[in-house]
């Protein structure tokens, strides 16, 4: 490297330093930004300029607030209702819409198509069945009621999973998941999925599932609008009924509905023959 | 099958569905290091506690604004009290804070504090030892501009103004005292670590 090219590299370095600190004047620091996102190498020095500086916030000895911190920010917390705004794929802010319209209590077809097989497999003594499903679908709402950003959340991701031509911007999504709720025989039953938009990976968090005697397995499907349920693999719980799974989201999630977990009596099976105890809605058009 | 508590990332999922108990969580595991911080920096524990609810309200408010692909929960969330920090020192026009202030105290070459509970800080408290390390590891020269950049807010200009330095052998010092923090924390999961 020639003496110019280097000086200016150090002085680059110097400023990126300032800006990392968190030291460098507005107008000179949206200055920097905009250079910092041309280039994918600067991006990569920043990001490692930010992880050391991060770090020194942990040399700090921990200190304890008064006593009386937590109950008055609880109280603040408890009077500033929650900002429920997300990003959409075009990078835009938008307001989620009011929370009864965007949940449907109605089963969606992959649903309906599960709940066919779970039929099919059961035989006449699914009416019943059927019903308790049914039953549990407010429940359901209520629950995907609670969960409404996530599904703002979910568009996000769908821009974000999709092939694109566009460049790789500089900060990527944020980590995404989705709940889910307990059904039939098991209505307490909950569970969540954490997905790692970079790597697909998924991580199933379950909690109040029956343990299963040896050979029953619970699986996990991934549903979609216009195919058969995709095995994600099954896996059983512990004796307070936990388990941690860990899968991967299909290759391509066009027209993704969700996930549900169904509990068989066997591993293996090549679609969903037992009973349903966890859905979860997670819809990519 | 042994289950960890929920961690920091499906905290963050549950703040973004609006579940408070998580934010509740979540304070409890860093207010501690957080206040901290805020303290260390500002002088003025008034002060340190508003920055401190600020930030926690923002992660309430904007829970989306952390990815797992910015690095660890937990720095990222000091970085948010930093940086809160540096503007409340900036609008304050740098009331001077002495590193070796006795109300301060902790000079990050210090020993560290292992007086934490076992569960949630014993993690907390191993990134503090390793930090500590690091910094004492590295040049006195060095360390002490990273500290005033870090906990003063001091920019490069201003530093060789104080330290009656030049300002060429400031940017070298800080660029090397960064480098050579980086490869003392090359091991630690702070630096390797996206998660």
């Amino acid at each position: 490297m020639n003496p110019e090219a280097e000086n200016n590299l150090e002085d680059w370095e110097a400023r990126l330093a300032d800006y990392t600190f968190g030291i460098m004047e507005q107008g000179a620091a949206s200055d920097f930004e905009r250079q910092l996102s041309e280039c994918r190498a600067h991006v990569t020095l920043a990001q490692q300029y930010t992880q050391v500086i991060s770090a020194l916030g942990y040399a700090v000895a921990p200190a304890e607030p008064p006593s009386d911190h937590k109950a008055r920010f609880m109280a603040r917390l408890a009077d500033t209702p929650q900002e429920t705004v997300t990003r959409i794929s075009n990078g835009t802010a938008q307001e989620l819409p009011p929370v009864n319209n965007v949940i449907s209590i109605v089963p969606t077809p992959a649903v309906r198509q599960l709940e066919a097989y779970s039929s099919a497999a059961k035989g006449p003594s699914e009416f019943k069945e059927g019903g308790r499903i049914r039953g549990a679908l407010p429940r359901i709402a209520a629950i995907a009621a609670m969960i409404v950003v996530v599904v703002g959340v979910t568009a996000y991701v769908t821009a974000r999973l999709l092939p694109t031509s566009e460049p790789v911007p500089a900060s990527r999504p944020p980590i995404l998941g989705f709940k889910f709720g307990g059904l039939g025989p098991q209505p307490s039953a909950q569970a969540s999925c954490i997905i790692d938009t970079k790597t697909r990976e998924v991580e199933f968090w379950a909690s109040n599932l029956q343990p299963l005697p040896s050979q029953q397995v619970y699986e996990l499907w991934w549903l979609k609008s216009n195919s058969e349920p995709i095995a994600a693999g099954t896996f059983t719980v512990d004796s307070t009924g936990k388990a941690l799974h860990i899968a991967k989201l299909p290759d391509d999630i066009h027209g993704m509905e969700g996930a549900t977990v169904t509990l068989e009596q066997a591993p293996g099976v090549q679609r969903p023959a037992g009973e349903r105890v966890l859905y979860g809605d997670y819809r990519i058009p | 099958m042994d289950l960890l508590p929920s961690t920091d990332n499906q905290l963050v999922v549950r703040l973004t569905s609006g579940d408070a108990q998580a934010l509740e969580q979540l304070y409890d595991r860093y207010v501690r290091q957080c206040f901290g911080l805020a303290l260390r920096m500002l002088g003025d524990a008034a002060l340190a506690e508003e920055v401190v609810q600020e930030v926690f309200l923002k992660l309430w408010n904007q829970p989306d604004k952390y990815s797992a692909q910015k690095g660890r929960f937990a720095s990222w969330l000091l970085s948010l009290v930093h940086h809160r920090c540096i503007d409340e020192l900036r609008r304050r026009s740098r009331t001077e804070v002495a590193l070796d202030d006795p109300i301060m105290g902790n000079r990050l070459d210090a020993e560290p504090d292992y007086d934490l509970d076992p569960s949630d800080r014993v993690w907390l408290a191993e990134q503090q030892r390793t930090v500590r390390q690091a910094l004492a590891g590295i040049a006195p020269e060095q360390r002490r501009i990273l500290e005033l950049a870090y906990y003063g807010g001091f920019s490069q200009s201003e530093i060789a103004d104080k330290l009656k330095q030049p300002l060429g052998t400031v940017k070298t010092r800080m660029r090397l005292g960064l480098q050579n923090l980086r490869k003392a924390l090359g091991s630690s999961s702070l630096i390797s670590d996206e998660q």
